[in-house]
C-alpha cells in the first residue's frame, strides 16, 4: 500500500500537497477483515473459556472446602482423642474403691500412669475433702499426705460438679502450655484424681496429621491462644492469634458449629485455605490451613488448558482470516495501484482484473476513463512543450545575462574571468561549439580568450593577426563596425582566410565588435560546425554581452591604473617609513657613529633587497670598512686588514672617485678590477654590487656599499634611497666629530669653572680675615696706652726699690729686719720684672695686631725672588740659632734660577717667609725631641718659575698638621704652640699679606708624622696689580 | 510480541538458575562439645545432631560443621570459644554450660543454640525462655526441683544414708541453683549434703576419697561437663568404696553408675538441627523459644546395684524406664 500525501515537500505544486480524499493511511482493508474475524472467533473462545474456568473453579473450590472440612472434623478428633486418651488413662484411679487401696499401691498406681501417659507431667490425689493426699511428680519429689487444702480450686469444685473438667491452659515458667485435667472419682463423698498434663505434647499428634503437601494443623483455645502448632517455637512463645481474621470470625461463631473453609492469610502471609472444626469438650478449635496454590492446583491446570485452548483457537482464527482476506483484497489491491499509476501519470496503463465482479466492471470503467484522459492529455502537452521551450529559452537568456553582469560586477579586475564567462555563456546560449574574443594590441587584433578552441586553431588564429579586412570575418567587422553574421561561411563570397574555416571548421559565424566611443577595441566571434543562421535574439544577445566586456574592460584597465599608483605610493610610504625609522635612530644614538652607520646599512639592505651592506670610510689615503652587515668575520677581518687604496680597482673606489653612485651588475664579469677586489669578492662571495660615495663639501669621505648575492641589478629608486641613505652616514659622521668637539670644549669650560670657585674661596676667606684684622687693629689702639703706663711705671718702680735699698742702707736695723726688707724687696723686684716681661710680650701682640690693619707699608719694587728667599732663610736660622744655641737643622734649597724678579714688598714677604720658615723650624724641632735625636730634621726651600707667577715652597719633615688644625690654622689668634710661645697671628698674617697685598695664594699640603709644606704663588705683577685694584 | 523480547525473555531464564545457585553459598555452623574427642556419649550426640540437620534440609554440602571438643576442661572451653568467634560461622551450636558461659562475653553478634545447659535465665543466658532476647537460644536440661527427685530417689535405694557427697563445681555457672535446691531439701530427707569440689579428675579422686575419710555415705553426681567427661573414675571410686551414687543422664547407669534420673540429651540434639537451620535461614534466635526437655527417664543398673548389695524397691523399678540387668 503506497503512502501518498504524508510527504510532500513544499517543492510540489499545491495540488499535490493537498492529501486526496481516500488515500490517507488508515486501517487496510484486509486487516479489518481478519480484525473482525479474529476478533469473533476470540470473543466465543473467550466467553466459553471464561464460563468454564469459572465452573471449574467454583467446583475445585468446593471440592478442597468440603476436603479441608473433613480434614479439620479428623483433627479435632485426633485432638480430642489425645486428652480423651489422656483421660482414660486416669480412670484408673477413679474407681470408687481406689480410695480404700493402701498408700503405696495408690503411688505405684500413680507411678504407672505417669509411665503410661508421658503427657502428664504430676498427678496428685485430692481427697472427698479436697486435702491433696498423693503426689508424684516428674520433676519433684514425691509428696504423700500433704494434706493441702484444695478445696476451693477450681480442680476440685468443677471436677466434683461436672465429674471431669478441663482447665484453661496455662504456661509454665512463660513457656511451657500446660493443662490441668481433674476427674472426679466414682462414688459417694469422690475424691479426685488431678493431672497436670504438658500439652507440648500435642505436638506429636500435630505434626502427624497431615493436610495435603505444605498444608498444617493448629490448635486454639477459647481465648485464640495457640496451644499447638506443628512449629513449637510459636507455642513456646504464647502466641495469642485471636487477631488472624480466620480466628476471630471462628470464635465469634456458634461454638461447636463449624464453618465453611474459606480464603484468608495465614500468620506468615501466606493465602492459604483455612478450615475449622472445634473440640467441643474443651472449647478448643483446630484449624487446617492449605496454600491455597495446592488446594486449587486442578483450577491452575484448567486454567493453562483454556489458556491454550483459547491460543490455539486465535492462532487458527487468525491464519483463517488472513487468508480470506488476502484472497478478497488482492483485485482491490490491483485495481487501486493501477488507479494510483493514472493518478500518477502512467495514462497508457490499463487495469487487468478477471473476477467477474464487481470489481471488474469498476476496472473496465477505469480503463476507459484513462483512454479519454490520455488523447486531451497529449494534444495539451503539445502545446505546453512549445511555450515551455519558448520561455525556457527566454529565461535561458535572461538567467545568462543576469549571470555574466554578476560576474562582471564581482569580478570586474578579473579580466579573463569576465571573458571566459561571457564567451562561455555566449557560446551557450547561441548553441554555438566554439567563441573567441580578440583584443586590439596596437593595429592588429589578437586572440585574447576562447571556448572551444583546439590547440591547432589557436595557434593558426594566433600567427595570423587580424587588420581590418574585408577577407576575415573578424577585420570585417572592425571595418563595419558592427555585428557580421555569416549563415553560411562556404556561400560567403569575400571571404579569404581559408586557413581558419579549414582548421576550425565552422559553417556559420558570427562576429560582434567591441566598441569603445565607437571605436573597435575587440571582436566577440562565435561559430557553428553547421551552417545555419543565428536569430535576432541571439545577435542582439551577443551584443550585449560585447558592451558588457566593453565595460569589463575599461574598469580592468582603470583598475590597474589605480594598482599601479597605489604599489607606487606605498613603495615610497614603506621607504619614507624606513628613512624615518633610521633617522629616529641617528637622532637617538647620535654620538654613537658605529651603531648609526650600522643601522644605516641593515635599514639600507633591508629596503633594497641587498643580502650584505658595508660602510668604508676613508683613513688617510684608503678606505677601510667600518660598518658590516651580513658579511662574515673573515671578510670583515680581511677588510680591515687590507682597505682599499685609491684606485679605480673597486666599484667602492670608483664611486669614491666620480662622487655619484656606481653599480656593477655581475662583479664576475668586470674585467677591470683590481687584485683586492677579486679578494673581497672570493671572500663576500656576491655577484651585483652597489657602490654610493659619502661626500663631505665634495670630497669622498668614505663609500656605502651595498651587494647581492645573485646577479639583480638595484633599480633607480634603490639607488636613490641608498643615496639618501649615504647623506644621512656623512651626517652622522659630521654630527659625531662635533659631539668630539663640544665634549671637548665643555671639559675645558669645566675646568675654568672649577679655577673660578677656588678663587671666589679664597677671596672670602681673605674678606674674612681683613674684617677681624680692622677688629684686632681697634682693640689694640686702646690697650697700647694703658699697656704704655704699665710698662713705663712698672720700670720706673724697679728703679725705685733699687733707690728704696739705698736709703735702707745705713739706717740701724737689727739683723733680722735688715735681711727681712732685704727679701721684701728682693721679691718686689723680681715681680716688677714679670709685669715688665709680660707686659713686653702684650706689647708685641698689640703690634703684631696693629700690623694686620695696616695696608701697604712700605714701598713695593721687582724684587730677586731667590736673593729674598735665601736671605729670609739665613735669617731665621740665625734667629732660632741666637736663641737656642743647640738648634740644628738641615737646610736645602732648591731654587730655580729662572724664577726671576717678581715686583713685591720686600719686608712683608720676608716676613711671612720667617714666618714660614721659623714654624718649620718649630715642628722639625718638637719631632726631633718626639723621637728622641734620631732623626735628621730637614728643611727644604724651592722656588720655580711659572711663566707670570712665581712659585715659592717651603716644606718640613716635621710633626705634620692634622686635619681639623688645617681648617683654622689661617684664623688669626689660633696656636697649636703652648701658650706664651706663639700669638696665633704669624699665619693669619702671612695670609693677609700673600693674598690680599700681592694678589697670590698661599696653600698647605701635610701629612701628620711626615710633612709640612707651604706653598705661596706670586703673580710677578702681583703687589702693583693687587695696589692698582685696591685703588680701583 | 518483538522477536528479540522473546530472546531476551529466554536469555533471562537461562540467566536464572545460575543466580539462585550463587545463593547457596556453604555455611558453617561451629560446634562445641563438652567431652573429649572419641567419648562414645560425646559421638552420639553429635551424630544425633547431623543427623537432624540433614532432616531439616542441609545437605552435606551447603552446612560445615567445625567441631571442638572442650573434654570438660574451662581453659579449653576459654581458648575454644575464642577460636570459634574468631572463625565467626554463621551458627554456634555449643554443648555445655561452660562452653555457653565462655562463649557468651565473646560475642554478641553470632547467633548461639545450646545444647544441654541447665538454668539458661537463672544463670543470665537468656531473659526468658519465651523470648531469648539476645543472640542466644537453645534447649535447656534441668530446672533446678529436679535436685529433690535426686535425693528422694537416692534415698529410696539406700534407705541408710544420712550423708550426701555433692559432685559440685562451684566455679561452673547455672548449677549453683541445683546445689542449693539439694541442700535446701536435704533435711527433708533426712540427709545432709557435703559438697566435693570437682574440677577436675585429680580433685574427683581427692574429693571422694576425703568424703569416704569422713564417713559412709552416697554421691550425688550434678551434671557438670567434667562430671561426664570423668565418670568412669566415678564409677570405679562409687564401686571401690561402696558408694551409692545418683547420676544426672541415663547413658551414666547404663554404662555402669548406679542409678541416673534425667532427660534424654540426644533428642534436645535432635531437635537442636531445626533450630540451627531456622536461624541459617534468617530467623532471629531472640525470637526462638529456649526449648525444655519433654522425656525424663529413670535408668536403674542392678549390676551395680548387686555389686553395692543394693535391692532396689519395687517402686523405683516401676518406675524405671529402663533397668540395666
Amino acid at each position: 500500500m503506497s503512502v501518498v500525501g504524508t510527504a510532500t515537500g513544499p517543492a510540489l505544486p499545491a495540488e499535490a500537497a493537498r492529501p486526496l480524499p481516500g488515500t490517507r493511511l488508515r486501517m487496510p482493508l484486509a486487516a479489518k477483515l481478519a480484525a473482525a474475524l479474529i476478533g469473533l472467533v476470540t470473543l466465543v473462545l473467550l466467553v466459553n473459556g471464561a464460563i468454564n474456568l469459572w465452573l471449574s473453579y467454583q467446583e475445585a473450590k468446593t471440592a478442597a472446602v468440603s476436603v479441608q472440612q473433613e480434614k479439620a472434623h479428623a483433627a479435632a478428633e485426633r485432638i480430642g482423642q489425645f486428652v480423651a486418651e489422656i483421660e482414660n488413662q486416669m480412670g484408673w484411679t477413679t474407681r470408687a474403691e481406689w480410695r480404700r487401696v493402701p498408700l503405696e499401691q495408690q503411688r505405684y498406681d500413680f507411678i504407672r500412669l505417669l509411665r503410661q501417659a508421658p503427657a502428664i507431667t504430676e498427678i496428685s490425689y485430692l481427697d472427698a475433702a479436697g486435702k491433696e493426699q498423693l503426689k508424684v511428680s516428674r520433676l519433684e519429689p514425691d509428696a504423700v499426705g500433704s494434706q493441702i487444702d484444695l478445696s476451693g480450686e477450681p480442680k476440685f469444685l468443677r471436677a466434683i460438679a461436672e465429674k471431669s473438667w478441663f482447665g484453661p491452659v496455662y504456661l509454665r515458667r512463660g513457656s511451657e502450655p500446660y493443662m490441668t485435667i481433674a476427674v472426679a472419682h466414682a462414688g459417694r463423698n469422690p475424691g479426685v484424681t488431678v493431672a497436670e498434663v504438658n500439652l507440648k505434647l500435642i505436638w506429636d499428634v500435630i505434626t502427624a496429621i497431615r493436610i495435603g503437601q505444605k498444608g498444617y494443623a493448629f490448635v486454639v483455645n477459647s481465648q485464640g491462644r495457640l496451644i499447638a502448632h506443628p512449629d513449637l517455637s510459636l507455642v513456646l512463645r504464647d502466641t495469642d492469634l485471636s487477631r488472624l481474621p480466620q480466628v476471630a470470625s471462628a470464635l465469634a461463631g456458634v461454638p461447636g458449629q463449624s464453618n465453611a473453609a474459606e480464603i484468608v492469610e495465614a500468620q506468615d502471609g501466606a493465602r492459604v485455605l483455612s478450615a475449622h472444626a472445634p473440640i467441643a469438650r474443651l472449647r478448643w478449635l483446630v484449624f487446617v490451613q492449605l496454600p491455597v496454590k495446592e488446594a486449587l492446583a486442578p483450577v491452575y491446570t484448567s486454567l493453562a488448558q483454556t489458556a491454550a485452548l483459547l491460543g490455539l483457537g486465535l492462532l487458527l482464527a487468525s491464519v483463517a482470516g488472513t487468508y480470506l482476506a488476502r484472497r478478497m483484497v488482492v483485485p482491490i489491491r490491483r485495481l487501486q495501484d493501477g488507479a494510483e499509476r493514472l493518478g500518477g501519470g502512467d495514462l497508457s496503463e490499463r487495469i487487468t482484473i478477471r473476477t467477474g465482479d464487481e470489481i471488474e466492471t469498476l476496472a473496465v470503467r477505469f480503463n476507459q476513463m484513462a483512454s479519454r484522459i490520455q488523447e486531451s492529455h497529449e494534444t495539451l502537452e503539445a502545446k505546453v512543450v512549445e511555450r515551455t521551450r519558448d520561455l525556457n529559452e527566454t529565461l535561458q537568456q535572461q538567467t545568462a545575462t543576469a549571470d555574466v553582469l554578476k560576474v562582471i560586477s564581482r569580478s570586474a579586475f578579473d579580466l579573463d574571468a569576465v571573458f571566459k564567462t561571457v564567451i562561455e555563456s555566449a557560446a551557450h546560449l547561441c548553441g554555438s561549439n566554439r567563441a573567441l574574443i580578440y583584443l586590439k594590441d596596437g593595429e592588429v587584433f589578437r586572440p585574447a580568450a576562447g571556448f572551444g578552441v583546439s590547440p591547432e586553431f589557436w595557434a593558426v588564429m594566433e600567427s595570423n593577426p587580424m587588420r581590418p579586412e574585408r577577407g576575415t570575418f573578424v577585420g570585417r567587422t572592425i571595418l563595419e563596425r558592427g555585428p557580421i553574421h555569416v549563415p553560411d561561411v562556404d556561400a560567403d563570397p569575400e571571404f579569404t582566410f581559408t586557413e581558419a574555416s579549414r582548421v576550425g571548421r565552422f559553417k556559420s559565424i558570427l562576429c560582434v565588435p567591441l566598441l569603445r566611443e565607437g571605436d573597435p577595441i575587440g571582436v566577440l566571434a562565435l561559430s557553428r560546425p553547421a551552417a545555419g543562421p543565428f536569430t535576432a535574439r541571439q545577435i542582439s544577445l551577443v551584443t550585449t554581452f560585447a558592451d558588457q566586456a566593453v565595460i569589463a574592460i575599461e574598469n580592468a584597465r582603470l583598475f590597474d591604473e589605480v594598482q599601479a599608483r597605489t604599489a607606487e605610493l606605498s613603495e615610497s610610504l614603506q621607504q619614507q617609513t624606513a628613512t624615518a625609522d633610521v633617522l629616529k635612530v641617528i637622532s637617538r644614538s647620535a654620538f654613537n657613529l658605529d651603531v648609526v652607520l650600522t643601522t644605516l646599512v641593515e635599514s639600507a639592505a633591508r629596503l633594497c633587497e641587498a643580502e650584505k651592506g658595508v660602510i668604508f670610510l676613508r683613513q688617510g689615503g684608503h678606505f677601510g670598512l667600518c660598518a658590516n652587515v651580513g658579511f662574515s668575520a673573515e671578510f670583515e677581518t680581511f677588510a680591515r686588514a687590507n682597505p682599499f687604496p685609491f684606485d679605480r680597482g673597486s666599484t667602492t673606489m670608483r664611486a669614491a672617485a666620480s662622487g655619484g653612485a656606481v653599480q656593477v651588475v655581475d662583479v664576475l664579469a668586470d674585467e677591470s678590477r683590481s687584485a683586492l677586489a677579486r679578494e673581497y669578492q672570493r671572500l663576500g662571495g656576491y655577484r651585483t654590487n652597489l657602490g654610493v660615495p659619502l661626500m663631505r663639501e665634495g670630497e669622498p669621505i668614505g663609500v656605502f656599499t651595498l651587494t647581492r648575492q645573485v646577479v639583480r641589478p638595484f633599480t633607480e629608486r634603490q639607488i636613490e634611497l641608498v643615496q639618501t641613505f649615504a647623506d644621512q652616514a656623512v651626517i652622522a659622521i659630521q654630527n659625531a666629530r662635533l659631539f668630539e668637539e663640544v665634549k671637548e670644549r665643555t671639559a675645558e669650560l669645566q675646568q675654568s669653572l672649577d679655577d673660578l670657585r677656588k678663587a671666589q674661596d679664597r677671596l672670602v676667606q681673605s674678606e674674612k680675615l681683613a674684617s677681624l684684622g680692622q677688629l684686632t687693629a681697634g682693640i689694640a689702639h686702646e690697650i697700647k696706652n694703658p699697656l704704655n703706663f704699665v710698662n713705663n711705671f712698672s720700670l720706673l718702680s724697679a728703679d725705685l726699690i733699687d733707690e728704696l735699698r739705698q736709703v735702707l742702707e745705713p739706717a740701724s736695723l737689727d739683723e733680722r729686719a735688715r735681711e727681712e726688707v732685704d727679701e721684701l724687696t728682693g721679691m718686689l723686684k723680681g715681680n716688677l720684672e714679670k709685669v715688665v716681661q709680660h707686659g713686653k710680650r702684650a706689647d708685641s701682640i698689640v703690634k703684631n695686631m696693629l700690623l694686620h690693619s695696616r695696608e701697604g707699608v712700605g714701598e713695593h719694587r721687582p724684587v730677586e725672588v731667590n736673593a729674598i728667599v735665601e736671605e729670609s732663610m739665613n735669617l731665621a736660622y740665625h734667629g732660632a740659632r741666637a736663641e737656642k744655641p743647640s738648634f740644628n737643622v738641615t737646610l736645602r734649597r732648591e731654587l730655580d734660577p729662572a724664577t726671576g724678579e717678581a715686583d713685591l714688598y720686600p719686608q712683608e714677604i720676608t716676613r711671612v717667609l720667617l714666618n714660614l720658615f721659623s714654624n718649620s723650624f718649630y715642628a722639625a724641632t718638637k719631632r726631633k725631641a718626639e723621637l728622641d735625636g734620631a732623626f735628621d730634621p730637614t728643611i727644604t726651600a724651592t722656588t720655580r718659575n711659572l711663566g707670570d707667577r712665581v712659585e715659592i715652597r717651603v716644606r718640613d719633615n716635621g710633626t705634620g698638621i692634622p686635619e681639623d688644625v688645617k681648617a683654622k690654622m689661617f684664623n688669626p689668634f689660633f696656636t697649636t704652640k703652648p701658650a706664651g710661645e706663639g700669638t696665633g697671628l704669624g699665619l693669619s698674617l702671612s695670609h693677609d699679606i700673600v693674598v690680599k697685598q700681592h694678589g697670590g695664594t698661599i696653600e698647605v699640603a701635610s701629612s701628620p708624622g711626615q710633612f709640612t709644606e707651604f706653598t705661596i704663588t706670586l703673580p710677578r705683577a702681583g703687589a702693583a696689580t693687587a695696589a692698582a685694584k685696591r685703588g680701583a | 510480541m518483538r522477536r528479540r523480547d522473546v530472546v531476551a525473555v529466554l536469555a533471562g531464564g537461562a540467566a536464572w538458575p545460575r543466580a539462585a545457585q550463587a545463593q547457596s553459598r556453604v555455611r558453617r555452623v561451629g560446634v562445641l562439645m563438652s567431652y573429649r574427642e572419641g567419648d562414645s556419649e560425646g559421638e552420639v550426640r553429635l551424630a544425633a545432631f547431623r543427623e537432624s540437620l540433614r532432616a531439616a534440609g542441609a545437605d552435606g554440602g551447603n552446612a560445615g560443621l567445625e567441631v571442638r571438643w572442650m573434654a570438660g576442661d574451662p581453659d579449653r572451653a576459654t581458648s575454644y570459644a575464642r577460636e570459634m568467634v574468631a572463625l565467626a560461622p554463621d551458627v554456634i551450636l555449643v554443648n555445655g554450660t561452660a562452653g555457653l558461659a565462655a562463649l557468651v562475653p565473646l560475642t554478641a553478634t553470632i547467633p548461639i543454640v545450646f545444647v544441654v545447659v541447665t538454668n539458661p535465665v537463672g544463670a543470665g543466658f537468656v531473659t526468658s525462655l519465651a523470648r531469648p532476647g539476645g543472640n542466644i537460644t537453645g534447649f535447656s536440661t534441668f530446672e533446678p526441683e529436679i535436685g529433690g527427685k535426686w535425693l528422694e530417689t537416692l534415698k529410696a535405694i539406700a534407705p541408710g544414708v544420712v550423708r550426701a557427697g555433692v559432685l559440685h563445681d562451684p566455679g561452673a555457672r547455672g548449677f549453683s541453683a541445683l546445689w542449693e535446691r539439694i541442700e535446701a531439701v536435704a533435711p527433708s530427707f533426712g540427709m545432709r549434703t557435703v559438697p566435693i569440689h570437682a574440677r577436675s579428675r585429680p580433685e574427683i579422686e581427692a574429693g571422694i576419697e576425703a568424703f569416704v575419710a569422713g564417713g559412709p555415705g552416697a554421691l550425688v553426681v550434678l551434671p557438670t561437663p567434667v562430671n561426664s567427661v570423668q565418670r568412669q573414675t566415678i564409677f570405679a571410686l562409687a564401686e571401690r568404696h561402696r558408694l551409692p551414687a545418683m547420676y544426672p543422664f541415663g547413658f551414666h547407669a547404663r554404662e555402669g553408675g548406679l542409678v541416673a534420673y534425667g532427660f534424654d540429651a540426644i533428642e534436645l540434639f535432635r531437635r537442636a538441627g531445626p533450630y540451627v537451620m531456622r536461624i541459617l535461614s534468617g530467623e532471629k534466635p531472640a525470637n526462638l523459644p529456649v526449648q525444655a526437655p519433654t522425656k525424663y527417664e529413670l535408668v536403674v543398673n542392678l549390676r551395680a546395684a548387686r555389686a553395692l548389695g543394693l535391692t532396689i524397691p519395687p517402686a523405683i523399678l516401676a518406675r524405671a524406664d529402663d533397668v540395666i540387668e
